[in-house]
């Protein structure tokens, strides 16, 4: 299994070096990784917990959002910032050209 | 004597696909849950503001509860879950309040699709999910004319679901098993958008015939619409067949007397009729609750066009189940 290495910024600025297979979810390497995104409706685009900023190169790149997703970023503006580059990162799944991507974990609701 | 298992009885196929009856109108008021249970599922019945019928998946897609269970009631326009209080719009049916939560996620009761004719509440169901492919028929005349519900019967069926409607075109059990005097004359059968119209040809002749017409609309092979013309007045029969499981299905049955006699008249006629009825269909459950669904019957020459129904059944069938 491919391994990419992916640059986190975590809600305090600091970014931190990760690796994770391609395949995962980035929703539960986060979560497993201790970013204190939680993951409280576990993918089911409910939650909002797992919201992240993406690197705006690869955005284009990402799969596309699905109608809920786009629903709950919707939503969720009224308590956190929701830019252009803001994913629901349960809806992510780490592939190959992610190697080096930068990404921000976006603050809690 | 108990029924056998369907699984010895009939081919193992998905319900039909079809417009199936979940409630009568009158049952289901505004700012009321309907709890149902039909094809093996559970439902809520209830209408928004504007009085439209909607029928939704019976649980919370939060986190599963029967909506009608314990305090779950509609509020304000809102099915309101006893569970968390989540509230869901009963008009689009999105989820519009939480009030625990800062943000309201994109989820929304799970709706068929309903439609109200002839006093029914009807869904659709589709074994793949696929969105209607016809309309029920609707009887302009129960619309337009002034009617009493005279009566209205319910029996519940272990008969295989498609021999019910086959009863119709079994002419020949009319005579043997309802012991009636001369078996029913189909006319011309037809098929249309809805499903079946089929007219009964009367006999002219005969000057104690208090019939003079008898037409039914057979919308796929859920509903069944009977209209009857006497002499000197009319009456409606509207049956639905929905099953409970694949075990049993319900059968519903209201007459509607046209309100043009004296109510003593009335009264007579009424009763006459559905004295019979209920008689026949007794008889006739209890042969078609433990009968056998065959795939080759051996049909002879005074049978009526038993095949000719199937041949019309197949198409909202399944193929048999493997
Ligand atoms: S984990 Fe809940 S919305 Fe992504
Ligand atoms: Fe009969």
């Amino acid at each position: 299994m491919n391994t990419v290495i992916i640059n986190v910024e975590d809600r305090h600025g600091r970014i931190r070096k990760v690796e994770a297979c391609c395949g995962d979810n980035m929703m539960e390497v986060l979560r497993d990784q201790g970013f204190g995104v939680e993951g409280t409706c576990g993918g089911a685009v409910s939650c909002g917990s797992c919201h992240i900023y993406v690197d705006p190169s690869l955005m284009t790149q990402l799969t596309p959002q699905i109608d809920d997703e786009a629903a709950m970023l919707d939503a969720i503006q009224t308590e956190v910032t929701v830019d252009p580059t803001s994913r629901l990162s349960c809806q992510i799944v780490v592939s190959d050209y992610m190697n080096g991507m930068r990404i921000k974990v976006a603050q809690e609701i | 004597m108990k029924p056998s298992p369907m699984s010895l009885r009939a081919p193992s196929r998905e319900f039909p696909k079809g417009w199936y009856c979940v409630a009568d109108s009158k049952e289901v008021k505004v700012e009321k849950l309907l709890p149902v249970s039909w094809l093996g599922r559970d439902y809520v019945v209830f209408r928004d503001t504007q009085g439209l019928a909607k029928v939704a998946d019976a649980y919370c897609p939060h986190l599963g509860a029967h909506l009608a269970s314990h305090d779950g009631c509609i509020k304000e326009g809102r099915v309101i879950c006893p569970f968390h209080h989540w509230g869901f719009d009963t008009s689009t049916g999105k989820c519009t309040d939480i009030p625990y939560a800062k943000v309201i996620p994109p989820v929304s009761l799970t709706f068929y699709e309903v439609r109200e004719v002839n006093e029914q509440i009807v869904i659709w169901y589709h074994p793949e999910g696929l969105a209607p492919d016809r309309e029920p028929y609707q009887s302009d005349l129960l619309k337009e004319r002034e009617w009493v519900l005279f009566d209205s019967r319910s029996w519940t069926s272990s008969a295989p679901f498609c021999d019910i409607l086959e009863n119709l075109f079994d002419t020949a059990h009319i005579l043997m098993l309802h012991h009636a005097h001369e078996t029913p004359k189909l006319g011309n059968i037809e098929e249309l958008d809805y499903g079946l119209k089929v007219d009964y040809i009367m006999d002219p002749d005969k000057s104690d015939q208090p019939m003079k017409s008898l037409t039914c609309h057979i919308s796929g092979i859920t509903l069944l619409v009977q209209h009857y013309e006497f002499v000197g007045t009319e009456a409606l029969f509207v049956f639905s067949f929905t099953p409970i499981d694949h075990e049993y299905f319900v059968q519903r049955t209201h007459l509607y007397l046209l309100n043009n006699v004296s109510p003593e008249v009335m009264e007579n006629i009424g009763k006459e009729f559905v004295d019979r009825f209920v008689m026949e269909v007794d008889q006739d459950m209890e042969v078609l609750n433990f009968k056998k669904h065959l795939t080759k019957p051996r049909l002879c020459d005074g049978d009526g066009p038993i095949l000719r129904f199937r041949r019309y059944s197949n198409q909202f069938l399944e193929k048999e189940g493997v």
